[in-house]
């Protein structure tokens, strides 16, 4: 099994005016709960100034934000309403993130960090989870009932067998890719491990919108994900002190087979 | 009774083809109705199935590693090499799910219907369309287009080969992830398999196609539009469809869209008249066995009654003909227990007999009497003839007789007798008039006489009667016993009448004891009791048979030639015409018993008048007259004359006719006695005659001696002439007193 080691400490001295114009932005929206917050204290808050911003919304398809079905013949044992009744929750499956040459060269002195996807409820929490390469994600047990997590994807293939709740297992990515992780028990278990080459990446809030507030200038490639949805990117130029904006809908365009 | 029985099974045959016809229609009508109900049940249910497989395929999608395998199938890049082992781990999955379930075919296409995995148990490959997302149920699987069963099912075509599908979206974490299509091949398998489950014929359509059939009766060119609507039900306003002349009831199961837009049905067919036959077959056959039963018995029923009322009637019958067979026409039905019909006819029958045996007892009434009064006449002839042979034997005799008599008279009036001739003289006096009451006793037989009545002394009567049978008694060593209770007992009455009634008796006694008797014993005793004198006859023989009868004209119990049973019959003449009466019984202790009584002569002694005893002055005066005696025997003239002269008389005397003529003629005669038989052709009767014409005056001066007195015409004669007549044999006294009294008349009437 690989282990790829994505440090976000490394990261940091470089991109401190970047971070320090980000923790501007978070003060600024200070509406922007969970991962969004998440990221923006864990991310590049104390990335330097001198940067330029990005700023962006992300709009989702009927198709993606209304769930059309939900056949389980399993019983809900939260007993809550199925997502289906929430489709503005599923904005938070949606992953921004940057790519570009120049922010791979930053790849190596990030440090690497560790990661939760929890199983609560006979879901993984998040559903999302994008990580920069290298980092370790541990698989807790929130359920009263056994799980195991696996994955067939190419970028991490593995099987944490069965554990109970309270245990954890924990696997280590490496290399960039789309890790889709299941339950060998529990069929409609599903989810996402997001192993991406650097740490500019976010999650839109509520609304949709999301905020980079301090990049080094440069031209990037924005790319806006969703599991359901080819990625769209964007080509976009930052220039210290400007802020760029870039909005997303998914999908841009009815989806060709692709064979 | 042929054409009762053959309209009756006429009206029964058509009775029941209507019922049948009836019957028939209700069947079908409600046989169409049950299928119809039955099929669509059956329906519900194989759609039941069908939403079954819906449901287990679903299961059958929740296996993790398929999911797994497909979603990560999706998200990796094409390029990279774990794809083939990803879509290797989709084909293994469906092919496990497609034994699992024993399906023919197995498809598991991706979210955006691009096949993945292809399954099926045929060497040939499946070829599936190329669009196969678009079709219907596939994309509706993953639209997720309100999820209905009907829209899940579909009809697949490979090549030749149709596949009835359903297919189920995989879904994952609410989205779907991809489709699993499964379904069975509808062949020729198939579709018999159908016909086992669902027990009927099924037709498989696709739009009017018929694709398959497990119908015998549907040939290839039934396979057209035509039939198709016909099954369709589009013509829908039956509950059957017919095909080829058989009718069907139809119901429909759609089984969804093939890829063409075509509609895929299975019609279910149950034909209807197989069962419309069979159940109105059964229904006729128990329908014809409770009307030949309901036959049978009534048929039993009628015969029993019949039998109920025609057995008492045979019976009757039976005994009418035994009846009538029969000389006793008394017996009576016994049919107080029978029906009522043989209760009238048997009173009618009963009094049909009662008449009938009326009649015949009348008419047998009427022969007996018929006979009696032909033996009566037999009797009356016998006795005509008798009376005419006594009454000669009669004359003969008392002409001798009246000699005898007269002369004895004289002879002993005359006083010059020495007493020992005197005494032989009186004795031979009393013989000869024993004679001359013998003969009168003949007479009396003959004529029925009833003799003259005087008053008499029955014990004396009695006594003489049984001396003259003692003898034989004795003789017999019968005991013969006479036993009156007193010396005398005086009745008016005949005497030789009365002696011929107990003369009868002893000689009735005579004969019983003769017959059978221990101590043979008779028994005569005679009292007087209360103004009556009672006689009785008690004999120790062995009884009447029949004591009512004996005094029957005829009735005897003799051996035939022995008796003429007219002995007892003339008694009881005898005792009536004496105003007695005679009872008949049997004794207790054995023998017969005659009780006669007769009115004690006291009684009657007033209503006789005594005979004027002829005067003492007038008989001893001498009779002066001439006299002329006409009688042809010697010795009766001789002794008239000497009769004649005796009293003083002057008698001429004649022997005919013809000879008293010319003495009449020649002299004045005072008397003439003429005799009424006269020889020589001039009668009596004749001698009268000529007197009564040319003498008038003398006709009261004659005196008539006949010694015929049984003879009817001279009874008649002297009856009309009203003459003083003298029967011979007479008495010297009765002819001098005669002769006396005729003279005393004539100087009277002067």
């Amino acid at each position: 099994m690989k282990r790829f080691q994505i440090g976000a400490q490394s990261l940091l001295s470089p991109a401190l005016p970047i971070l320090f114009g980000m923790a501007i932005v978070v003060i600024l929206t200070l509406a922007t709960p969970g991962i969004a917050d998440e990221r923006a204290e864990d991310g590049p808050s104390k990335a330097s100034a001198g940067g330029g911003a990005l700023r962006g919304s992300v709009t989702l398809g009927p198709r993606l934000m209304a769930r059309k079905m939900r056949f389980s013949l399993y019983p809900d044992l939260s007993g809550v309403a199925p997502p289906a009744a929430q489709p503005a929750a599923e904005i938070r499956n949606v992953v921004i993130y940057l790519s570009s040459p120049a922010l791979d060269a930053l790849r190596s002195t990030e440090p690497s960090r560790t990661f939760r996807m929890e199983q609560r409820n006979e879901s993984f929490v998040p559903h999302v989870l994008p990580v920069m390469k290298g980092s370790t994600v541990e698989f807790p047990n929130g359920d009263p009932i056994y799980h195991n997590v696996f994955s067939l994807s190419r970028v991490a293939s593995f099987d944490l067998g069965r554990y109970p709740r309270g245990a954890s297992r924990s696997i280590r990515f490496d290399e960039p890719g789309v890790v889709k992780v299941f339950c060998h028990i529990h069929s409609d278990m599903s989810g996402v491990v997001l192993v991406l080459d650097n740490p500019f990446f976010t999650a839109p809030g509520p609304e949709g919108s999301f905020d980079f507030p301090d990049l080094p200038p440069g031209e990037y490639t924005v790319t806006a994900w969703h599991e359901r949805a080819r990625p769209v990117r964007r080509q976009v130029v930052i220039q210290a002190g400007r802020t760029s904006s870039v909005d997303f809908a998914i999908p841009l365009e009815d989806v060709p087979v692709s064979d | 009774m042929l054409f009762g029985t053959l309209v009756t099974l006429l009206a029964v045959a058509f009775a029941f083809a209507l019922l049948s016809v009836g019957i028939r229609r209700q069947t079908r009508a409600h046989l169409a109705d049950l299928l119809a109900q039955n099929q669509k049940t059956v329906l519900a249910l194989q759609k039941r199935s069908l939403g079954e497989l819906l449901t287990t395929s679903r299961l059958m999608t929740e296996s993790p590693t398929l999911r797994a395998a497909m979603e990560t199938y999706e998200t990796e890049s094409p390029a990279a090499g774990s794809r083939a082992d990803l879509l290797a781990t989709v084909q293994s999955e469906l092919d496990r799910i497609r034994l699992l379930l024993g399906k023919d075919l197995a498809v598991i296409t991706d979210s955006r219907g691009s096949i993945l995995a292809v399954s099926f148990d045929l060497s040939t490959p499946v070829q599936l369309p190329r669009d196969f997302g678009s079709i219907a149920f596939v994309r509706r699987a993953l639209d997720g287009s309100p999820f209905t069963e009907d829209s899940s099912f579909g009809v697949l075509r490979s090549g030749e080969t149709t596949y009835q599908v359903g297919c189920v979206p995989i879904v994952l974490q609410d989205f779907p992830i991809g489709t699993l299509t499964l379904g069975n091949r509808m062949d020729r398998a198939y579709l018999a398999d159908m016909r086992k489950t669902l027990q009927s014929d099924v037709v498989l359509l696709l739009g009017d196609r018929v694709l398959g059939s497990t119908l015998a009766a549907l040939p290839e060119a039934a396979k057209s539009s035509q039939a198709g609507e016909a099954l369709l039900g589009r013509s829908s306003s039956r509950d059957w469809v017919e095909i080829e002349g058989e009718q069907f009831v139809a119901a429909t199961l759609s089984l969804g869209q093939a890829q063409q837009g075509d509609d895929a049905r299975l019609v279910l067919l149950r034909p209807l008249g197989g069962e419309v036959t069979q159940a109105s077959r059964s229904m006729l056959l128990t329908l014809c066995l409770c009307g030949l039963l309901a036959l049978i018995s009534s048929g039993i029923l009628a015969w029993r009654v019949s039998r109920l009322v025609l057995d008492p009637l045979e019976r009757f019958v039976a005994f009418v003909r035994e009846v009538a067979h029969s000389p006793d026409h008394s017996r009576r039905f016994q049919g107080s227990e029978e029906s009522a019909e043989v209760r009238t006819l048997n009173q009618a029958f009963a009094l049909l007999m009662d008449s009938l045996q009326e009649h015949e007892q009348r008419i047998l009434l009427q022969a007996r009497e018929e006979m009696l009064r032909v033996e009566r006449l037999k009797e009356s002839e016998k006795l005509a003839s008798l009376g005419r042979m006594l009454s000669g034997a009669a004359h003969e005799i008392n002409n001798p007789l009246t000699g005898v008599v007269g002369n004895l008279d004289i002879l002993l009036r005359s006083t010059s007798l020495d007493p020992a001739a005197r005494e032989r003289l009186a004795k031979m006096q009393k013989e000869a008039h024993r004679i001359v009451g013998l003969v009168k006793n003949l007479l009396k037989v003959a004529h029925r006489d009833t003799g003259q009545r005087s008053r008499l002394d029955l014990i004396q009567v009695l006594r003489e009667t049984v001396e003259l049978r003692r003898h034989d008694f004795t003789a017999a060593g019968f005991e013969l016993r006479f036993e009156p209770a007193l010396s005398h007992l005086p009745v008016h009455g005949n005497e030789l009448e009365l002696q011929q009634v107990f003369l009868n008796l002893i000689n009735n006694a005579y004969d019983a004891l003769k017959e059978a008797a221990r101590e043979p014993h008779l028994v005569i005793r005679a009292r007087s009791e209360e103004g009556t004198a009672v006689v009785t006859f008690e004999d120790g023989g062995p009884g009447m048979k029949d004591p009512r009868k004996v005094f029957d004209h005829f009735y005897t119990t003799k051996e035939i030639g022995k008796g003429t049973g007219l002995g007892l019959s003339i008694t009881h003449a005898i005792v009536q015409s004496h105003g007695g009466r005679i009872v008949a019984e049997n004794r207790r202790e054995g023998g017969a018993r005659f009780v006669l009584s007769f009115p004690l002569a006291s009684a009657l002694a007033e209503t006789t008048t005594p005979s004027p005893a002829p005067s003492a002055s007038s008989a001893a005066a001498p009779v002066s007259a001439n006299i002329l005696v006409v009688e042809d025997e010697y010795t009766i003239l001789e002794l008239q004359m000497a009769i004649l002269s005796s009293v003083g008389a002057t008698p001429a005397g004649v022997a005919t006719g013809i000879e008293a003529l010319q003495h009449l003629q020649r002299r004045e005669y005072q008397l003439v006695i003429l005799d009424l038989r006269l020889p020589g052709g001039f009668s009596g009767q004749e001698l009268y005659r000529w007197i009564e014409k040319n003498r008038p005056a003398l006709l009261r001066r004659i005196i008539f001696v006949t010694g015929d007195s049984a003879s009817e015409s001279a009874r008649a004669f002297l009856e009309q002439s009203g003459r003083r007549f003298l029967m011979k044999p007479f008495t010297v006294e009765d002819y001098v007193h005669a002769v006396r009294e005729t003279l005393d008349d004539l100087r009277h009437a002067a």
